[in-house]
């Protein structure tokens, strides 16, 4: 016996009846907001750096699938979620510092392809590594961690879904206030209009630029393990498609603006459910680069985006 | 000189001659019956197929262990060249060419993949070797590329017949809703072309027909794909994907009380569906040309050596799975018709070998393998084998009555 359960009773097994078009359509909904708080996570994560230092971080997706892979590593080991949560979020914080010391810190001065072009060599190296070390099937977080589902009407909502939109809204509202009120957020908003002046006026940049790239690390990590909760993959190959989901959320919404980030994650998510409910799994891609493509076309800087060279940077 | 070659010394000259010509002459020839038979290995050991085809090396490594220790192929050890496919169309077509013109390979096994195979096939029937894949089971593949391109597998219209037929009785089943993915060959084949063929020709309906369900390999979401499942009535559903998808849809279904049993094509037979669907997954049903603990003594036998391997190299769950079978049984038939068709290994002999091995295989009837005995289909390239139909559970594939 490979697991412990009885078998179900199979012949007693039946649909729950049939739901009318108008409650397909609002369940879809959901279904498409809550795929959107994920895209909206990596999105920040993106945007962060973006914002503040006008950088692609294109490794940010396997950052993703590092969170996961940690935290369901931490669980394997017997340390509790909570704690295996934190200590995964603790070590993408810490890859992303890695990122920033190898990729961005001696190439600061070099044309901004050039860092992109290296934080896409982390991600190709990020991904053979987890293939190489954890292997190339998919795992899961243990059964007893699946999610709970509620009941609210016709529509089903899962503990991890909640979880992913609260997570997505807590953030929006912290970061906001982090970057708005406290020191290092101050520190943030000065390096983001121009690093040298900041560090002339005695703000310590390097700190201030580590600090954010931990931040956004810390960021990617938590929503895949919330990922990996929610849909119990986990997999070397996890982060390739939220990753660059994540992009074209942060373009949507306006690069380097958090709430914009959101706003675009949510209509990634909502276009690409509809599409696949009513059109297929093949019109997905189609459906979500083609509202890219027509955001970019009406309006270049994103949905909250500003256009102004003197707007207020993330 | 000519004094040498008149004289008493001059005949010893030449009889030595004549012994040290005839020693180099066999050395030679032994060293030449000892070289060894270079097969090709075109497996995915990256990417989407590597956990398959990881495992597939442990059934490579067996066979041709076994078989050198019983003295090779007419005196000649078998010696694989391993390359990865990435598991990629386009990386397989080019490791084909490769192993075929560069290396210097009799015979090539894999790929793995319907996809792989559409592509690479060609190269290897334009080239003139055999390749045998494991796991393709799309109808038409090796049809399409004969006379070099074999499958050691039963194509996926065979497998679904029984398969269909007995979920069908059991559940009473009259109406279905068809799932499937929309990017993978086999999958499409089956979702598309399979499945509603055998569904139609058994009397059931198709509710959402010409409107199928779908998804792409390594989708982690299925919510909407099992939300529009229910908008409609129906008492079964039949599944066209890999066992992968098979976990995430089954488990999202059953999260969403969509609790209708399932059928699914041969790609399901995993023992990874089990362990991962956990209860979402009890009761499926699918169709294999082996499970592991068939009471053949053979199969015991190999099965329990194939685990302790298995375990040293850390594969989990380390039971064999039907490729791993199928390698196994490919490398058995290409060394029984090397032996029987007697092939040289010479160099000069490429071209002339490489065809021997395709009659030899064209021309098999009832070869012995593990789980059932093998012959090939000389219009499609396909093995004919024994078809067992087995079901989910208590976390294992059990089989069908």
């Amino acid at each position: 016996m490979l697991i412990e359960s009885l078998p179900v009773p199979v012949d007693h097994l039946r649909g729950n009846g049939v739901l009318k078009g108008e409650e397909l359509f609002i369940q879809q909904l959901f279904n498409g907001v809550m795929l959107g708080s994920t895209y909206s996570l990596i999105a920040i994560a993106f945007t962060l750096l973006m914002g503040i230092l006008n950088m692609l971080n294109f490794a940010i997706g396997e950052v993703f699938m590092l969170g996961a892979i940690f935290g369901l590593t931490f669980v394997n080991l017997g340390l509790s979620i909570y704690t295996a949560f934190s200590l995964a979020v603790i070590c993408t914080g810490c890859v992303c510092l890695v990122i920033e010391r190898f990729s961005f810190r001696p190439l600061r001065n070099a044309p901004p392809l050039v860092p992109l072009l290296s934080t896409i060599g982390f991600s190709i190296l990020f991904q053979n590594i987890a293939e190489n070390i954890w292997g190339s099937e998919r795992s899961q977080f243990p059964e007893w961690m699946e999610p709970i589902d509620f009941h609210i009407g016709p529509i089903l909502i899962s503990s991890t879904q909640l979880i992913f939109l609260g997570a997505a809204v807590f953030l929006m509202v912290g970061l906001d206030l982090f970057i708005q009120r406290t020191r290092i957020g101050r520190g943030m908003r000065s390096v983001a209009e121009n690093i040298e002046t900041a560090s002339i006026l005695g703000v310590d940049s390097n700190l201030i630029i580590s600090t954010t790239f931990f931040v956004s690390g810390a960021l990617a990590g938590a929503s895949g393990i919330l990922f990996g909760l929610s849909f119990s993959i986990v997999s070397p190959f996890m982060g390739m498609e939220p990753g660059i989901k994540g992009i074209a959320a942060m373009i949507v919404g306006g690069m380097g603006n958090i709430r914009g980030a959101i706003v675009g994650g949510m209509l990634i998510g909502i276009i690409e459910v509809l599409s696949v409910a009513y059109l297929g799994a093949t019109a997905r891609d189609f459906a979500v680069y083609g509202a890219l493509f027509l955001v970019l076309v009406i309006r270049p800087q994103g949905i909250l985006g500003m256009i102004q060279a003197e707007r207020e940077r993330i | 000189m000519a004094a040498l070659r008149t004289g008493k010394r001059g005949k010893i000259f030449l009889l030595e001659t004549l012994i040290f010509l005839l020693i180099f002459a066999m050395t030679t020839g032994v060293a030449l019956a000892q070289q060894p038979i270079k097969i090709g290995v075109a497996f995915g050991l990256t990417g989407l197929w590597s956990d398959w085809c990881k495992r597939d090396l442990i059934a490579v490594e067996m066979a041709m262990e076994e078989i050198n220790a019983a003295g090779g192929v007419n005196g000649m050890p078998l010696k694989p060249v391993i390359y990865d496919t990435a598991s990629k169309p386009s990386e397989a077509t080019r490791v084909v060419r490769k192993l075929a013109t560069d290396d210097k390979v009799l015979a090539i096994l894999g790929p793995f993949s319907s996809s792989e195979c559409e592509v690479a096939f060609p190269v290897g029937n334009r080239i003139g070797i055999v390749m045998i894949a494991q796991a393709s089971s799309k109808p038409g593949v090796a049809a399409a590329n004969r006379p070099y391109a074999f499958r050691n597998k039963v194509d996926e219209l065979r497998l679904a017949i029984p398969a269909i037929k007995k979920w069908k009785k059991h559940h009473n089943i009259k109406t279905v809703a068809i799932v499937h993915d929309a990017k993978d060959a086999v999958s499409r084949a089956l979702g598309t072309t399979v499945l509603p063929g055998v569904c139609k020709k058994l009397g059931i309906k198709i509710v959402n027909e010409g409107k199928y369900v779908t998804y792409t390999t390594g989708d982690f979401d299925m919510r909407p794909q099992v939300t529009r499942l229910k908008g409609y009535e129906f008492d079964g559903i039949v599944f066209g994907g890999v066992y992968m998808d098979g976990v995430t849809f089954i488990k999202e279904a059953r999260r969403q009380g969509v609790n209708q049993p399932m059928v699914g094509g041969n790609p399901l037979m995993h023992l990874l569906f089990l362990l991962r669907g956990g209860k979402a997954a009890e009761g499926v049903y699918t169709s294999s040309e082996f499970y592991y603990w068939m009471p053949k003594p053979s199969v015991q036998k190999f099965t329990k050596e194939y685990i302790k391997r298995a375990k040293n190299k850390g594969f989990d769950p380390p039971q064999p799975l039907q490729f791993d079978v199928n390698v196994y049984d490919s490398i058995y038939m290409l060394a029984h018709v090397m032996k029987e068709r007697g092939i040289t290994n010479k160099p000069g002999d490429l071209a002339r070998d490489r065809e021997l091995i395709m009659k030899g295989l064209t021309d098999l009837k009832g070869f012995p393998g593990l789980a059932s005995e093998i012959s090939f289909n000389k219009k499609t390239g396909d093995a004919t084998k024994i078809i067992y139909v087995v079901k989910a559970q208590g976390g294992e594939w059990v089989l069908v009555d």
